[in-house]
Formats: C-alpha cells, sequence, structure tokens
C-alpha cells in the first residue's frame, strides 16, 4: 500500500511541476536558443516515426524520366532554394535563422544528416525498383513536401501543387547533390518547356 | 448587432484568405525568368558525361528548345526572304516564258 502511496505521489509531483514549469514560461522559445536533448530528441523521433508511417505505403512512380527534372528544377528553384540551398551556396539567412536548421539538399544525405534518397550516392531513381532504404527515402521526401511539418518551417505544398510536379521535384531532388551551378542554373531556369510540364 | 459585426468580419475574412490559397501557377513565376545560360555546356567536358544521364539529357533537351527559341525570329526572316526569293524567281520565268511566247 505504501508503495502505491509513494507512486501515486511522485505522479502528482511530477505532472504538478511539469504543469508549473509549462505556464511558467520559462521554456525559451527563440528559434536562436537550441532545444535541450531531451526535447529535441523527443521531437525528431516523433516526427521521424509519423513520417515513416504515414508514407510507408506511397507508391513511387519512375522518377528516370529526363523532363521531370525539367519541371522540378525550376520549382525547387522558386520554392525551396533560400531555405535548402543550391550548389555553390553554403548558407542563407532562412538556413541560418531558421531552427532546426533546414537540410542543405545540394549535399549529399551523408554530408548533412537527413535522408533524401541518395545513400550511396548512385542512380536510385528508379522508383519502387530500388532498395527499400531508398524507396522509403522517395516516399519520406515526397510526403514531406506535400504536408509540410509542422513547427519548423516547412510548409505543405500539397495544397497548391498536385502530386506530378511533387514527384517532379523529388525526381530533381536525387539529382541535386551531383549538380554543379552550371547544370543547376540550366535545369532551374523558368521557360515556357517548364511552364508546359508543370501542367 | 455586435455578434452579427463579428460574423460579417469573420466570413469577409475567411473569404479574402480563401481566395489568396489558388494553386500556385508556374506563370506566377513568368516575371523572374531567366533564361538557361547554355555557353556553359560547352565548357563542360563531354567525354566523361553519360550518354544516358537523366541530368545530360535533360540539359540537352532544354539548350535545344532556348536555341531554336533564339533563332526563332531569324528562322522566320530567313524563311520569308526565301519565299520572296522564289516568288521572284517564279515571277521573272513567267515573264521570260512570255517573252518567248
Amino acid at each position: 500500500m505504501k508503495i502505491v502511496k509513494g507512486i501515486t505521489l511522485f505522479i502528482v509531483v511530477v505532472v504538478g511541476l511539469g504543469t508549473a514549469y509549462i505556464y511558467s514560461g520559462m521554456y525559451p522559445m527563440g528559434a536562436d536558443v537550441p532545444h535541450n536533448k531531451l526535447t529535441y530528441w523527443l521531437l525528431e523521433t516523433i516526427r521521424e516515426q509519423s513520417v515513416e508511417r504515414s508514407s510507408k505505403d506511397i507508391t513511387i512512380p519512375p522518377l528516370d524520366d529526363p523532363m521531370l527534372l525539367l519541371a522540378g528544377g525550376p520549382d525547387y528553384n522558386d520554392m525551396c532554394v533560400s531555405c535548402h540551398l543550391k550548389p555553390g551556396r553554403v548558407e542563407s539567412d532562412m538556413s541560418l535563422g531558421l531552427y532546426p536548421m533546414p537540410p542543405n539538399l545540394s549535399l549529399h544525405a551523408d554530408q548533412h544528416g537527413h535522408q533524401h534518397g541518395d545513400e550511396s550516392h548512385g542512380d536510385k531513381s528508379q522508383g519502387d525498383g530500388g532498395s527499400e532504404d531508398s524507396g522509403q527515402s522517395l516516399r519520406r521526401q515526397f510526403w514531406i513536401i506535400k504536408h509540410g511539418i509542422k513547427a519548423s518551417g516547412m510548409p505543405a505544398w500539397g495544397p497548391t501543387h498536385d502530386d506530378q510536379r511533387i514527384w517532379a521535384m523529388v525526381a530533381f531532388l536525387q539529382k541535386l547533390p551531383e549538380l554543379t551551378p552550371d547544370q543547376y542554373q540550366i535545369l532551374t531556369a523558368r521557360d515556357e518547356m517548364a511552364d508546359s510540364l508543370s501542367h | 448587432m455586435k455578434i452579427l459585426q463579428t460574423v460579417i468580419c469573420v466570413f469577409t475574412f475567411s473569404v479574402l484568405t480563401a481566395a489568396s490559397v489558388q494553386a500556385h501557377s508556374p506563370s506566377e513565376h513568368k516575371e523572374k525568368a531567366e533564361k538557361p545560360r547554355c555557353e556553359a555546356m560547352q565548357k563542360m567536358d563531354h567525354s566523361k558525361m553519360n550518354m544516358d544521364d537523366p541530368v545530360r539529357m535533360a540539359m540537352m533537351k532544354k539548350c535545344m528548345k532556348a536555341d531554336m527559341e533564339e533563332e526563332g525570329p531569324d528562322r522566320k526572316h530567313n524563311e520569308a526572304a526565301e519565299k520572296h526569293h522564289e516568288d521572284e524567281s517564279v515571277k521573272s520565268n513567267d515573264v521570260e516564258h512570255n517573252h518567248k511566247m
């Protein structure tokens, strides 16, 4: 009986202290102060588990058509480059100011610590024909672009972009780390061809 | 009365907000559209490029399209000049033909 009382008292004290801390306003919410390790782990784990669960049943279309690069490149340049950078650009106001810091998608996954389907630096843009890991990375990218991530600065592009355009961006992301600044400029220049492909 | 005013304000705000969330059309970006700098492709080492590489194929398509667009007015002008020249030839042939008759 004493044990039950002790456990109950402990829970009440922990919940009470937690509630008091939440309402005290002492937690630093500024984006220029990093989360403590516990909060960071908690949020990151929740995010990754949720994205994996939500995206696991997405069917990946073939992504090796060059025309997809011409459709996804201009969209990436218009919508993503300010945060996720491009070849030859290592930082921007957004990439430095956002917290968590958006991954530099012009680098390979192992250089920035996030997955984006290029784990072995090879051509994994073959839809479901690729390895399971790369397939899940592609699904993950598609899901994140479409639905965004809460409280991270990553918007949901799904309400304003159809799936075809989002997959074109995913296809472009697979090639982005290998592009030179000149190649990037050619592929992302928006012209009538890119416009017609996007429709 | 206040409730009615509040409802009208909220409704108006909702309608305006919904109207602004329209499909993001690529044509919105036309004002800041830029041409691909395809001259950079000439500097690239093509021997190291894989002919089946989607990046290479995409760049080729883009630059071929850009070249055609650049040549567009000149090509039309040349075609018009050729047509004019052909017409003149036909006319002169007709004149010669008439003279012979």
